[in-house]
């Protein structure tokens, strides 16, 4: 027949449908389902309902409905397609087969509907309604389904997508659902109907594929419309004495439909791909906390991939029936890339939820009324404004984000490095090797346990392995949209103003490029800013809303400032006590989440957080920021490249005055009390002074983090005091929200007119002359004066990696090198260059070099002059014969007790993440 | 009465206006101060003594040492004598260069040469490894010539540069710049293959790379007659204390200025009893980068004294005294710093030792020892500020091979050998027992 005939022609002629209505404890449905059949405008030649007896409520409704010569009792705990057999040798032979569920309610032209395109072609074998949501009524479930590579049914539908007449045109699809499925009946029975091996899911789809490879074609029928309760599906339906409940039944029966019909050719693939795939799952629902789903997935992998000869009879019973190639039939199925887009919609949607929209206009419901009974609640999209006005902070961020790509330019090549922030190695391998191997060939080589930061960087960094790089110039080109990103999260936890809540989390971000840290490079404290507010919020949720995951979320978070910064974990340990004082309910959970922290922070709490002035050395080297008390006071941390101070002072102004009004300063009290901490964190540091080569030379230690800590919760005080000034009238309020706006302003066009390049560059890392470099060798630097002291820092290679700088040589090591070197500048002899040759010293780099110095190394046999980079500057090369002494070399305990700190990381990370909502759950 | 409930909120503003207030009256950390050079011990010590025929060799040492070994340039036989690291040893050894290296910690090991060459005597403490070496008081005429011995003592090649002075400024010359001394061998500059006919010439031997050694061989056969090995003095410095010249005889004073202003030059005699001026030598002129000979007036009794040249601009000087058949010529005698040797059995006449005390009150205690490093006996010269004495070493001492001399205060010391009309001077240094070296830490 031509499809272009006229499709109301079998009218004429009707063809024969038998209706098969299949119950199973269904009373909660049926009447509506009865009724909805009986007010069929093409009612069906014959009906028949099977149930199997396990309802006296069901079969009482359906007897009265039907008349108890229509409705026949099957054997219990039989799948919906014995059932559907079971009726069929109970009525007579028809053309078509039209199954229905007792969950269902059937539109009143849902038959003619089905027959209008069941009847327009000889080939079509199956034909599928329109499939929407029953109560809502006008959500869209189904309008053929397919599957994906993975085994996942895919319906095409945006979830809750509603019913616009968008597949209102009728099409092929690999299978339709079972509720409404008009079957043509020779195809049944040529095919032996749905499969027994299949009581519930996936059915339709292995009974639509296998139509499919016979040569038919299966096809929906937008004109036809059921309304479905997917009472199974949603584990709504009570299944006593019906087909036996098995765990992880629907993944199994997804995994069987996809291996008993694949072609030969792809079996292999998809057997070993769907197994990974099964295992990745149940990992990641373990990730997830969602142990039932996890033990669902492996049980379905267990009885699927146990018991290979179900797969081979179902093969067996299909290899038969194949008419057609795969190929021919290859775009009934999901894209391959299907899946994965998948993952981008769920990474877009964390993305947004992260970011958060402003302002998300809430949708109205309004009743929009379809026939007796049926109540459709449809929504209401109301008039809004352009998307920019509707999403300010989506757009913030954006312009956020270009201005951070416009201040760093001549810095987007990647590289980062400065005084401060070495180079980041090529490859994430260097950080592992760093973290789990027992010797480091790092200058005279070292034994000592990588810095905390490294197991961070390490995972993460794994991401994008060749290109580590990635990771730091991110973190620091990004560091304002980034930390605003953060504080407007915690903003949003603590204040329903939106335009204050903005400018304060715009001006917290830009607190990482006022200080001074993003253009010294100094990762330690951006870090630790753009992590703080996660770690206000997380602590708030640990008071008002604990949970255990929060705990363990706060530890970790706790931790990676720590490891960065080592001085806020102690800045974090003051609040916290504080915080646990106050708050006795929150104590333990506090005390868990510092403990855990410490413990993520390993030797790092020894060897920096409590090791007196060190705890002001942060990631990078140590690098002397002097700094006056005011400027801390500003927000500002010493050395190079802070902004203009007097910016700030506007809002110290406005956090003085947040303590006015009464309604909000309990809060606003809070706020001062942690930006009193930071303060005094910030004065302390500068005047402070770590001593990095001993008697030698200190560093004045950086105060930037305490500062900006300071200004940030300042920021806070005034965020909550918002909601006063706007109390007071717009008259008051729009004169301080111009001030909240001058820091923002104006740090904000100090930061993109002057970038953050310098010190912070990306050109040539290398510390000693690029000649050097290149060699690979192992160079000692002196610095200093013969008069006052010389300091010798052995690197390899351009210079220390990020993360090796803090490699120290072994005692032993250190006198050799010494001895050395004294003995070269005093009375040079053979040996002391023998000595230096030993601890793999191949050449000395005297930067800015003292001519005393100069001339005493000139005068050492066995020290060639080389050229050097530069007229201050000198080399020397070391001739020796004499091959360099192995490494020094830790335990043979190291690297599991390595691994086993990443590994705690690792799981508490898992352990933060919040728990999925199981299958029932959900 | 005031509500302090109330007035909580002004609590934080004022603890933050405090925590600012006591920063700001905290003084910041300063840098650094920085680690002075200390010393660090001298574990292995070379020296090149110049050997002419007949001449003799002595080596000794403050403490025992662990090994010593000797090598002679160019290569020739050498005893085995020198190998004892725990005695005094003294003999003859083959004409040319004898190089001694002697291992040990802080031991304080010395070589000693002496002999008679072109009619004088000579004797001279065996130079080791120089940094920056000055000679002053060279000649360039076929009277007068001095030849500057530079010995590699190291393994590798050695390289100096060369500064010369002349009465009328600094010398050009094409080959003082970066004069290599290739390993094990000895390189011999005349003064007058660098300036033929120059009467009055100085010399700085600046070390560029390796282990070099540096001694100047003086000798005259006109109106100064003898020869006289030079030792090197140390930097041009404003104060300098020549001593050991225990005769009368015509006696010249020759100062190098290498600075680039004249240097207005004072010598004091630093008598038994104390310093006085020396008449007609109160205000010696020295022009800028050269080198000068000032004659002492016969009124100026040097004999058994000590001279202070205090200069305005750093110099080098150097006394030399003549007599018939010889000569002597004082060098700057360094601040001793610890025990010095003396060798009393050279076998170039008796000793005479020059101690000053160029500042304040010193004392020095004289010890002798012999070759098998027994004490022989010791005794104490006290020395009054701006004060010397020339005492017989070997006073009060039954025997010895040397004595040592061990200060207390700013002292300073010379020996002077005569015998027959010979003279040799030879100003008396610390043993190296230590070194300084700079203070050195790993980052």
């Amino acid at each position: 027949m031509d499809e272009a005939d006229d499709v109301s022609s079998w009218r004429a002629q009707p063809p024969t449908v038998a209706a098969v209505l299949v119950s199973h404890r269904g009373a909660r449905w049926l009447p509506q389902s009865l009724a909805s059949i009986d007010a069929l405008e093409c009612a069906p030649s014959a009906l028949v309902a099977v149930h199997d007896g396990t309802d006296q409520q069901t079969e009482e409704m359906l007897n009265a409905a039907l008349g108890a010569d229509r409705v026949v009792t099957s054997s219990r705990g039989l799948g919906f397609g014995d059932h559907v057999r079971f009726g069929l040798q109970n009525l007579p032979r028809t053309d078509w087969i039209w199954l229905l569920h007792d969950d269902a309610i059937v539109d009143p032209s849902a038959l003619s509907g089905l027959l209008d395109v069941a009847t327009t072609a000889d080939d079509i074998a199956v034909v599928g309604p329109k499939v929407r949501e029953w109560p809502s009524l006008r959500r869209l479930l189904e309008v053929g389904v397919t599957v994906t590579g993975t085994g996942a049914r895919e319906t095409g539908l945006e979830s809750g997508e509603p019913d616009a007449g968008q597949f209102d045109r009728p099409r092929d699809v690999l299978a339709v659902g079972t509720a409404g499925m008009l079957v043509r009946r020779t195809v049944w029975d040529d095919l032996g109907g749905l499969d027994p091996a299949l009581p519930l899911f996936f059915d339709d789809i292995d009974f639509g594929w296998r139509v499919a490879r016979a040569g038919w074609r299966v096809r929906t029928a937008p004109g036809a419309v059921i309304f479905h309760a997917e009472a199974s599906r949603g584990g709504r339906r009570d299944r006593e004495a019906g087909v036996a409940a098995r765990r992880g039944e629907r993944r199994g029966a997804a995994l069987l439909t996809m291996l008993a019909n694949e072609t030969r050719a792809r079996l292999p693939f998809q057997f070993v791909r769907l197994f990974l795939g099964s295992v990745l799952r149940a990992i990641a629902f373990l990730v997830g906390k969602d142990l039932r789903s996890a033990r669902s997935e492996l049980s379905a992998v267990a009885s699927v991939y146990g018991r290979p000869w179900r797969i081979i009879s179902a093969r067996r019973r299909r290899s038969s029936l194949v008419r057609v190639r795969r190929r021919q039939i290859a775009h009934l199925f999901a894209p391959p890339w299907l899946p994965y887009q998948h993952g981008l919609d769920l990474a877009a949607t964390t993305a947004e939820a992260v970011i958060r929209p402003e302002v998300v206009t809430a949708a109205g419901l309004r009743t929009a009324g379809r026939g007796p009974g049926l109540v459709v609640e449809d929504e209401v999209i109301e008039e809004q404004p352009v998307w920019w006005r509707r999403r300010p902070w989506l757009v913030t961020v954006t312009v956020m984000v270009a201005l951070a790509v416009v201040a760093g330019r001549g810095l987007l090549s990647g590289g980062l490095h400065s005084p401060v922030l070495p180079a980041t190695p090529e490859s994430v391998s260097s950080w592992w090797s760093l973290l789990l191997s027992r010797n480091h060939a790092i200058g005279l080589g070292s034994t000592d346990w990588a810095p905390a930061y490294v197991v961070p960087l390490a995972l993460v960094g794994s991401v994008v392995w060749f290109s580590p790089a990635l990771v730091t110039s991110v973190v620091l080109l990004f560091s304002v949209p980034l930390a605003a990103l953060t504080a407007h999260r915690f903003g949003r936890s603590i204040s329903d103003d939106r335009v204050a809540r903005m400018i304060w989390a715009t001006g917290y971000g830009l607190l990482t490029v006022a200080s001074g840290a993003v253009a010294q490079g100094r990762i330690g404290t951006v870090v630790a800013l753009i992590v703080a507010p996660v770690i206000a919020g997380l602590a708030l949720r640990v008071v008002t809303a604990p949970t255990w995951p929060t705990v363990m979320h706060l530890a970790w978070w706790i931790a990676v400032a720590g490891a960065f910064a080592p001085v806020s974990f102690l800045i974090v340990l003051v609040v916290l006590a504080a915080v646990a004082l106050a708050v006795r309910t929150a104590a333990v959970r506090i005390v868990v989440s510092v403990v855990v922290a410490a413990a993520l922070l390993g030797p790092w709490l020894l060897t920096r957080v409590f090791s007196g002035a060190d705890v002001w050395w942060e990631a990078g080297r140590a690098v002397s920021a002097p700094v006056d008390p005011w400027q801390v006071a500003l927000g500002l941390g010493g050395g190079s490249a802070n902004a203009p101070a007097w910016a700030a002072l506007a809002v110290v102004v406005l956090a003085v005055a947040a303590l006015v009004p009464a309604a909000t300063r309990r809060p606003v009290l809070v706020a001062w009390g942690v930006a009193l901490v930071a303060l005094t964190t910030g004065l302390v540091a500068s005047r402070t002074a770590l001593s990095v080569g001993g008697q030698i030379e200190t560093v004045r230690a950086w105060a930037g983090l305490g500062g900006a800590l300071w200004l940030g919760a300042l920021g806070v005080a005034v965020l909550l005091a918002a909601p006063s000034a706007r109390a007071l009238g717009p008259t008051i309020a729009r004169p301080l929200v111009a001030l909240l706006l001058v820091f923002p302003v104006v740090v904000g066009a100090w930061w993109v007119l002057r970038g953050v390049e310098g010190p912070l560059d990306d050109g040539n890392p290398s510390v000693v002359p690029a000649y050097l470099a290149a060699e690979d060798g192992t160079t000692a630097i002196l610095t200093g004066q013969v008069s006052t002291g010389l300091a010798v820092e052995v690197v390899s290679g351009g210079g220390p990696l990020l993360g090796q700088e803090t490699a120290r040589p072994t005692e032993q090591r250190r006198d050799d090198l010494v001895t050395a070197i004294r003995g070269l500048t005093a009375q040079p002899t053979r040996s002391d260059v023998d000595t230096l040759a030993r601890v793999s010293v191949s050449s000395i780099y005297a930067p800015d070099v003292d001519p005393d110095l100069a001339h005493r190394l000139d005068a050492a046999s066995g020290l060639g002059q080389a050229g050097s980079d530069d007229p201050s500057s000198r080399v020397w090369t070391v001739n020796s014969s004499e091959s360099v002494e192995p490494g020094p070399v830790a335990s043979s305990s190291r690297p599991w007790l390595a691994g086993a700190w990443v590994l705690m990381w690792v799981v508490v990370a898992l352990a933060a993440v919040p728990s999925r909502p199981g299958e029932r759950e959900r | 009465m005031i509500n302090w409930r109330k007035q909580i909120w002004a609590a934080p503003i004022l603890a933050a206006a405090v925590a600012l207030a006591v920063a700001s009256l905290v003084d910041p950390p300063r840098d650094a101060p920085g680690v002075a050079p200390g010393t660090v011990a001298v574990d292995s010590v070379t020296y090149a003594c110049p050997v002419q025929k007949d001449w003799t060799v002595a080596s000794g040492q403050i403490s025992a040492g662990d090994a010593a070994e000797a090598t002679a340039v160019p290569d020739a036989q050498v005893s085995d004598r020198w190998a004892r690291a725990d005695r005094w040893r003294s003999g003859t050894a083959e004409p040319g260069t004898l190089i001694v290296t002697q291992t040990g910690s802080g031991t304080g090991a010395v070589g000693f040469v002496a002999g008679r060459f072109d009619g004088g005597d000579v004797a001279q403490r065996c130079p080791g490894v120089v940094d920056d070496a000055w000679f002053t008081g060279l000649g360039a005429t076929r009277t007068h010539d001095s030849r500057l011995a530079l010995v590699n003592l190291g393994p590798a090649r050695a390289v100096v540069d060369l500064r010369w002075w002349s009465t009328a400024g600094p010398i050009d010359s094409a080959d003082a710049s970066g004069v290599v001394i290739e390993p094990g061998t000895r390189t011999i500059v005349a003064a007058s293959e660098v300036a033929a006919g120059e009467e009055l010439l100085g010399v700085e031997v600046l070390r560029q790379r390796g282990e070099v050694s540096a001694v100047v061989l003086d000798s005259a056969d006109g109106d100064l007659e003898g020869s006289e090995l030079l030792a090197a003095a140390g930097a041009p410095g404003r104060e300098q204390v020549l001593g050991g010249i225990s005769t009368r005889g015509d006696a010249t004073l020759q100062v190098t200025n290498p600075g680039t202003s004249t240097a207005h030059v004072k010598v004091d005699v630093l008598g038994a009893d104390g310093s006085f001026l020396a008449e007609g030598l109160d205000d010696l002129a020295v022009d800028p980068e050269s080198v000068q000979e000032f004659e002492v007036p016969a009124r100026v009794d040097i004999g058994g004294a000590a001279l202070r040249l205090t200069s305005d601009q750093p110099v080098v000087s150097s006394l030399r005294v003549s007599r018939d058949d010889d000569y002597a010529v004082s060098t700057p005698s360094p601040r001793l710093d610890g025990p010095a040797i003396v060798p009393v059995d050279l076998g170039v006449g008796t000793v005479a030792l020059t101690l000053a005390a160029p500042g304040a009150a010193a004392s020095a205690t004289i010890e002798g020892f012999d070759r098998s490093m027994t004490s022989t006996g010791s005794t104490v010269v006290d020395l009054a500020a701006g004060g010397s004495q020339t005492v017989d070493p070997l006073d009060d001492l039954d025997s010895a091979a040397y004595v040592v001399v061990r200060p207390t205060g700013d002292v300073r010391a010379a020996a002077f050998f005569a015998t027959s009309g010979r003279l040799a001077s030879m100003p008396v240094s610390t043993a190296p027992l230590t070194v300084r070296a700079p203070h050195v830490e790993v980052r």
